[in-house]
């Protein structure tokens, strides 16, 4: 959670301020990053990506504004983006690994997991993670995907009802 | 109410946003039906073993140093803004046009404001339309109507067949048009499904322009069905059976942007209470657009 009083720093040029908001960030924006994108290469660049554009944007953010949800979106778009530049490239696959310790059956549900999550269309994918990971409420994924909550919650159904089918016999 | 309906309590649920009133719906469901507590207990691991999908470690690069530094190269590679000394009398001109223009402003909104809302006749209507509701209205024919093999439905027929007004026959309409996914004259049952969205949507726009929006939510209702079960999976299907005609998928997502555009200057002719239902409409017509132009894209449409 990011104070006002850092925030409003780091908009009035203090580089301190803008590392400690960099710092908060840094790590769930890249996991973030490295769901939709399935590759950690590409997920740092969006990370770096993101930061720059912080920096460069944070007179325009409005106070009183949700901070986090604006972070995340910027670093959506990048993604999209990035998921588009992408398109002719093989699918990406992921390269992360399981969490050392878990039981074989449970570790073969999470990888099947992690597959059928990269095969999701973009947006169904991001309100996923975006809701399922990250927590977010409807409206904050609807205004971070640019949609109504209505096409939010749309999403985030649709890709359920996908994982489900990609996933029998899994989960 | 069916398993169907009970999908969106289970999901609903996960996202602990079941109303209190459901809760005890929901329990006796899933004590009593097997099906739905299968896939209660599937979404619920779904989203458990999501969570654990782990990333690799975050890199311990100083990118708030790498932010600093390119957006401060990226300023220096700006172009700088000439400045040039205007002289006073310039200034002084300048002042007074931009005061004018504002007053100018005040004034023109000022009476467009004072004048009445007219939302009847055919200025007000989509420039498409071509169906009147009328024609939606054959209910009387239904049981004279003989059902005719699903392959050979024609668009006329199906029009037919499930005229307006009555809800079932939508998700009737959504149902063949997901199983004619299946036959080989794909094309042709994407069009057919465009032309229901187009029909449904004029219609929407002539009850909304009436004032009838008793008749407008049903339309709403129809088009929802049409997009989100007949019209974003067949295009899906279009997708996976590589539709030969892929610039057709891309022309379809370009007509649904027309009709996004259309709706989005409709709405601003439409008094406040009628906003809601006409952005509903715009939203699916988004959700069409965004499908159509996916599943071009991902079969090589630029």
């Amino acid at each position: 959670m990011i104070s006002n009083a850092v925030l409003d720093a780091a908009r009035n040029g203090d580089r301190q301020a803008f590392r400690h908001i960099v710092e908060a960030f840094r790590e769930p924006l890249f996991r973030y990053a490295y769901r939709l994108l399935g590759n950690a290469t590409d997920a740092e660049d969006v990370v770096q990506e993101t930061c720059v554009r912080i920096f460069m944007n944070l007179k325009q953010f409005q106070p009183g504004g949700n901070f986090r949800a604006w972070v995340y979106k910027i670093s959506t778009n990048l993604c999209l983006d990035k998921k588009r530049e992408a398109h002719r490239a093989a699918p990406a696959r992921m390269d992360g690994s399981v969490n050392p310790g878990t039981a074989a059956e449970t570790r073969e549900v999470i990888r099947a997991a992690e597959r059928a999550l990269n095969q999701l269309p973009e947006k169904q994918r991001a309100a996923l993670v975006l809701r399922v990971i990250e927590g977010f409420p409807y409206r904050t994924i609807a205004e971070i995907l640019e949609t109504t909550e209505n096409n939010a919650r749309w999403y985030l159904f649709e890709a359920r009802k996908q994982l489900k089918q990609m996933l029998n016999g899994h989960a | 109410m069916a398993c169907k309906d009970y999908e969106e309590l289970i999901l609903r649920d996960l996202d602990a946003e079941l109303a209190q009133g459901d809760k005890p719906r929901l329990q006796d469901h899933l004590s009593a039906c097997g099906t739905c507590r299968t896939d209660h207990e599937t979404f619920t691991r779904i989203d458990e073993s999501l969570r654990r999908v782990s990333a690799p470690a975050t890199p311990r690069r100083d990118f708030a140093s790498a932010a600093i530094q390119k957006a401060e190269q990226s300023q220096v590679m700006a172009p700088r803004r000439i400045r040039r000394r205007v002289s006073g009398s310039v200034w002084a001109t300048i002042g007074i046009s931009c005061v004018l223009l504002i007053l100018g402003s005040i004034g023109g909104l000022v009476w467009y404001g004072s004048q009445p809302v007219t939302v009847t006749g055919e200025g007000a209507v989509l420039p498409t339309v071509k169906m009147r509701l009328e024609e939606f209205r054959p209910p009387d024919r239904k049981e004279d109507v003989v059902l005719p093999k699903k392959k050979e439905l024609t668009y006329e027929q199906l029009r037919d067949i499930y005229p307006f007004g009555q809800k079932e026959p939508y998700s009737e309409i959504a149902s063949v048009s997901l199983e004619l996914a299946e036959t080989e004259s794909l094309p042709r049952r994407v069009r057919c499904v465009n032309r229901l969205f187009e029909a449904y949507l004029d219609g929407f726009a002539e009850a909304c322009a009436r004032g009838d929006m008793g008749a407008a939510s049903e339309f709403i209702e129809a088009l929802r069905i049409l997009v989100r079960e007949a019209f974003v999976p067949l295009l899906e299907a279009a997708r996976k059976q590589n539709f030969d005609s892929v610039q057709e998928l891309s022309t379809l997502g370009d007509n649904l942007n027309d009709k996004y555009s259309r709706l989005l200057a409709f709405a601003r002719e439409m008094p406040m209470d009628r906003k809601t239902e006409v952005e509903k409409a715009m939203s699916l017509c988004a959700e069409g657009r965004d499908a159509a132009r996916s599943a071009a894209q991902r079969l090589g449409v630029p």
